[in-house]
């Protein structure tokens, strides 16, 4: 038996090509991309929502909206007056930067400005693929319980900001917010943690600073 | 379970830079595995051995290699491991994300592999 060794083992050279691809392509149309990735039902497609509500009168917002699928958050997006697309990923628990490349041929890019790209609801395999997005964040809420960062521990170290939505609830289901937060700061002390109820537009704005992108 | 695309990029390295005598007497496939991946190698040890079946990497396996996490303090000149938070109820440490010297943020130089180091072969009088 002998060893032999490869040229480039990477195995995910040829995804990593693709998200690169993207990124360049986003950034030769001026288009910020931000991935949203969470726990399903977390409220990511709603967080969106009240974003683009804020800013949409200074900027051109799009969403693709990742489902395995369906095309509900697609339709909310274009109810809410957002350029959307619906990507289904059928089987897959994830968006590769493939799929994102599909999507991105498929928007207005020239006419965008910020492209929120709705991940799949997955706390766990989403962590795993670059998509060639400029910015990554998580969305938990307070229905998940409070070991949802304690269980999927990777996913958060890797994130710079993570939105504990749906704060509203906490007392009615007996959910101390804090508990994530605290866990979350204990893997990246340096990441920063939102508490959001969009509901109440609670957190909003802050959750539009912690992203740097808008000027307001 | 992404444990398939992800076994499909594995086959599709080996058969593009190895070749294919080389790859019908591989025994084992190397790869190092960063703890920063959120892999299960279990599932992903049965991914490969389903997605090669019926092909030339039929009666070859994965062993994997672990690759500890190393940062470097973007405030301090800091470069190496970081430490470990033990968490209750779960069987392993989970990493923290800062300087374990200053605090400070830190940007991630080892953790994210997902890679082929090398390949076992038999040599022809083994066949
Ligand atoms: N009370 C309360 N409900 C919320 C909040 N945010 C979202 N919801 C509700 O939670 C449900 C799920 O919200 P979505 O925004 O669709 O969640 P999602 O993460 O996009 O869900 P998937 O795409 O299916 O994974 C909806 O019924 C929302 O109205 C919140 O802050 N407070
Ligand atoms: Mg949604
Ligand atoms: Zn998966
Ligand atoms: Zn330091």
């Amino acid at each position: 038996m002998h060893d032999i060794n490869l040229q480039d083992g990477d195995v995910m050279a040829r995804l990593n090509d693709l998200a690169k691809k993207n990124r360049e392509k986003l950034k030769a149309h001026d288009v910020i991309a931000i991935n949203v990735m969470g726990a399903i039902g977390s409220g990511k497609t709603e967080l969106i929502k009240a974003v683009t509500e804020k800013v949409k009168g200074s900027y051109n917002i799009g969403a693709v909206a990742g489902d395995v699928a369906g095309t509900d958050d697609y339709e909310k997006f274009r109810e809410a007056g957002i350029t959307a697309y619906n990507l289904n990923t059928h089987s897959d628990c994830h968006l590769d930067p493939h799929l994102v490349d599909h999507s991105l041929e498929n928007m207005p890019l020239d006419s965008l400005d910020v492209l929120f790209v709705e991940n799949v609801g997955n706390l766990v395999c989403p962590a795993d693929f670059d998509l060639g997005t400029e910015l990554d964040i998580v969305v938990i809420s307070v229905t998940e319980g409070e070991d949802m960062v304690r269980k999927h521990p990777k996913i958060f170290a890797k994130s710079e900001i993570v939105v504990i939505n749906k704060v509203d609830l906490a007392d009615a289901i007996g959910v101390d917010p804090e508990v994530p937060k605290e866990d979350y700061y204990n893997v990246n002390p340096n990441g920063q943690a939102i508490f959001t109820a969009v509901p109440e537009g609670r957190g909003i704005d802050e959750l539009i600073d912690a992203l740097d992108v808008f000027e307001t | 379970m992404h444990e398939y695309s992800i076994a499909r990029e594995l086959v599709e390295t080996l058969i593009d830079q190895v070749d294919e005598a080389d790859l019908r007497r591989a025994e084992v496939v190397h790869v190092e595995l960063g703890e920063l991946r959120v892999l299960s190698k279990e599932a992903l040890s049965s991914a490969y051995d389903i997605t090669t079946q019926e092909t030339v990497l039929e009666y070859s396996r994965i062993e994997f290699e672990d690759v500890e996490l190393e940062v470097s303090c973007k405030e301090c000149d800091f470069v190496g491991q970081v430490n470990h938070e033990e968490a209750e109820g779960l069987h392993f440490a989970i990493p923290v994300l800062s300087c374990p010297r200053c605090g400070g943020p830190v940007e991630v130089k080892k953790g994210n592999e997902l890679a082929i180091r090398t390949l076992t072969i038999a040599d022809d009088d083994e066949d």
